[in-house]
């Protein structure tokens, strides 16, 4: 299998508003968000990365998804320095609860816009669209503004959008959160059929049984650092603890004691 | 009634309890109406200033020697008045016409001696009502041939209307009722503008960032400057098909405007005036669009937008008020040059049709230069990660 995403001793630091020192009761106007992290995916896998709240997996997708920029490293998206973000941005997919859609359009609409960006031709934005309005469930609601719909459906449809394009690598953020339980088990179907196509899935949670029911590697990000990164199989093997929801909560006390 | 109070104070600590929101909505109204009241006063002080210190110049056509006071003593009236025949009336009324002179003021022949015979000799002055100055000097000569007409009646006694005065305009009414537009029109031309602009812009980028639409924006496959670009670009189209819309309310109304403020005469407008206010309006929507588009950039929602862009607001339709009594052409070169009060400049000019070629393009290149300039910083303001993402 060859590597996909390479992350290499990447920092990022936010310099903190007055508010957010307060929040975060520090009088350290610097946050390292993210902490000299390296870690690889590759073809045909779905990598989860595990962490608590503010821990830096949303930094670090949004690093790979050229949101932002790493203060010091270096990120390869197929071989292409996240630098040339235009590119990057053609090959994945990134979707977060941040990411929401224009109220006063509509899916098909939104799909077609997308696409367009994306510089897809309109013959393949039908089939495209055809295809994954069908697998999500879309069409129904296809010409109904986003702006009334349920957020199931709003979710649905973002999924749908950020998909367009048909990308290598797929980047989802807390996939299945806000989604009922049919929606979040067509999700995972769909994240399994991309993994078996060759795609690279990269999600980040904090929801620990699903990392072990669906990821083959996971990466466990506290305070910005990885601790651990490694299969799935040998986290269980090689860490205490009887599954990755206690293994976690050790590393996670063991760091935070010291 | 405890629970209505439980309301109310919530309601009240949305207000009082952060800096901002008693910025805008208890300090910022009451500025604002302070400020636009001392910029008109003072705008009216100067004006008053001015017209006091002015000196003007009048040809007076046989003077008589019951007006000798006004003539020795003409620098205490601040008037030069110079003596001219009565053959150069015609050229002398394109003098003041043209600005050259004031006022011309003509006497009957033999006044005074048929002032005595009990006749009612006449008095003409010709003036431009729509020039400022040449109207300050028309009220300075009606206060002296009153005190030409007390000095009479000191010594005769006689009917006091024994003086027939004749005023003459030598503008044409056009002119004047142009003045009367260009004082007003400005002030609601840019109020409609930035009114219009302001929605649009605001919601362009704050708007975008307030629903999380300019991330998912952000994720598509092409470059920021190109987003941004683009956004400035429909702000700035929206804005001036609002400033069309504008425009064409102002064609429209015009001879409404005619009887609501009081005008007299026909608008002489002509192809190139109207031309001169369309491209006017186009740069000057570009140019707001901008500026409105970096308060959005630097804001996290369209309400924060909207309050950092008022002030902006405020004074930007302050400006037409403090050229609302100034003399067009009173304003040096250098005031062209400033942005959007130079828009104010102009659009009085060209609607009083008063202003030169080179002051119009002064106005029109400076607004461009302005406009590029802020597109610039939004551009580099949109790729701060800092502007776009803070929380």
């Amino acid at each position: 299998m060859s590597e996909t995403i390479i992350v290499k001793n990447i920092t990022k630091s936010f310099k903190l508003s007055k508010k957010q020192m307060k929040i975060d009761q520090t009088d350290n106007p610097l946050k390292v968000a993210v902490s000299d992290l390296s870690f690889s995916t590759y073809e045909g896998e779905i990598f989860g990365l595990l962490g608590p709240n503010g821990a830096g997996k949303t930094t670090t997708l949004r690093c790979i998804a050229t949101l932002i920029k790493p203060d010091s490293g270096e990120i390869t998206v197929n071989g292409i320095d996240v630098s040339s973000a235009v590119e990057i941005k053609k090959r994945i997919a990134f979707l977060t609860n941040e990411l929401k859609l224009e109220e006063q359009f509509t899916p098909n609409y939104l799909f077609d816009y997308f696409s367009l960006l994306h510089q897809i031709s309109p013959e393949e934005t039908q089939k495209r669209k055809a295809a994954l309005f069908e697998k999500f469930g879309v069409t129904k609601f296809a010409e109904v503004k986003i702006g009334d719909l349920s957020s199931g459906m709003k979710q649905k449809v973002s999924i749908v959008i950020s998909l367009v394009h048909d990308p290598n690598i797929i980047i989802f953020d807390e996939p299945t959160n806000g989604l009922d339980v049919l929606t979040a088990k067509t999700v995972t179907d769909y994240l399994f059929e991309q993994r078996n196509a060759g795609k690279t899935i990269i999600i980040s949670t904090h929801i620990m049984n699903l990392v072990e029911k669906i990821c083959d590697r996971v990466g466990i990000i506290i305070n910005g650092k990885m601790l651990v990164c490694d299969t799935v199989k040998n986290v269980l093997n090689n860490y205490p603890g009887k599954d990755i929801e206690e293994i976690f909560f050790n590393i996670y006390n063991e760091v935070n004691h010291e | 009634m405890n629970n209505v109070f439980k309301i109310f104070k919530k309601e009240m600590d949305k207000v009082f309890r952060f800096p901002r929101t008693i910025f805008a909505t208890l300090i910022l109204p009451g500025m604002m109406i302070f400020l636009i009241y001392a910029f008109i006063g003072q705008s009216l002080e100067s004006e008053i200033d001015r017209s006091a210190e002015y000196v003007g110049i009048v040809h007076v056509i046989d003077a008589p020697a019951s007006f000798d006071f006004a003539i020795t003593n003409q620098a205490a009236y601040k008037i030069e008045f110079s003596a001219s025949e009565f053959a150069d009336l015609e050229s002398l009324t394109a003098e003041v016409e043209a600005g050259t002179i004031d006022a011309v003021l003509m006497f009957e022949t033999d006044f005074d001696s048929k002032v005595g015979l009990g006749e009612d000799p006449a008095i003409d002055i010709y003036y431009d009502s729509s020039k400022t100055n040449s109207g300050i000097v028309y009220g300075k000569i009606q206060a002296l041939i009153s005190v030409q007409r007390d000095n009479f009646l000191e010594d005769l006694s006689i009917d006091p209307n024994i003086f027939a005065i004749s005023d003459h305009l030598v503008t044409d009414e056009s002119k004047s009722s142009a003045k009367i537009l260009s004082m007003i029109l400005p002030m609601i031309i840019l109020s409609f503008l930035f009114g219009s602009a302001l929605g649009i812009g605001s919601d362009a980028i704050a708007g975008e960032k307030e629903r999380g639409t300019l991330a998912t924006l952000l994720m598509a496959p092409i470059s920021r400057n190109h987003i941004i670009i683009g956004k400035i670009m429909s702000t700035a189209v929206l804005t001036i098909f609002s400033a069309f819309s504008s425009f064409i309310g102002i064609l429209a109304s015009l001879p409404f405007a005619k009887s609501m403020f009081a005008v007299e005469g026909e608008l002489g407008y002509g192809i190139w005036e109207y031309f001169g206010i369309l491209v006017l309006l186009l740069v000057l929507s570009v140019l707001i669009s901008s500026i409105l588009l970096i308060t959005s950039t630097i804001a996290k929602t369209v309400k924060e937008a909207t309050m950092y862009a008022m002030p902006i607001y405020m004074a930007s339709i302050m400006m037409p008020v403090m050229t609302m009594f100034s003399e067009g052409t009173s304003a040096s070169s250098w005031m062209y040059l400033i942005p959007i009060y130079n828009c104010t400049l102009g659009l009085k000019g060209i609607l009083a049709m008063d202003i030169s070629l080179l002051n119009y393009l002064l106005v029109i290149g400076s607004t461009m230069v302005f406009a590029t300039l802020i597109i610039w910083v939004l551009i580099r303001l949109f790729r701060s990660e800092k502007v776009l993402f803070s929380k």
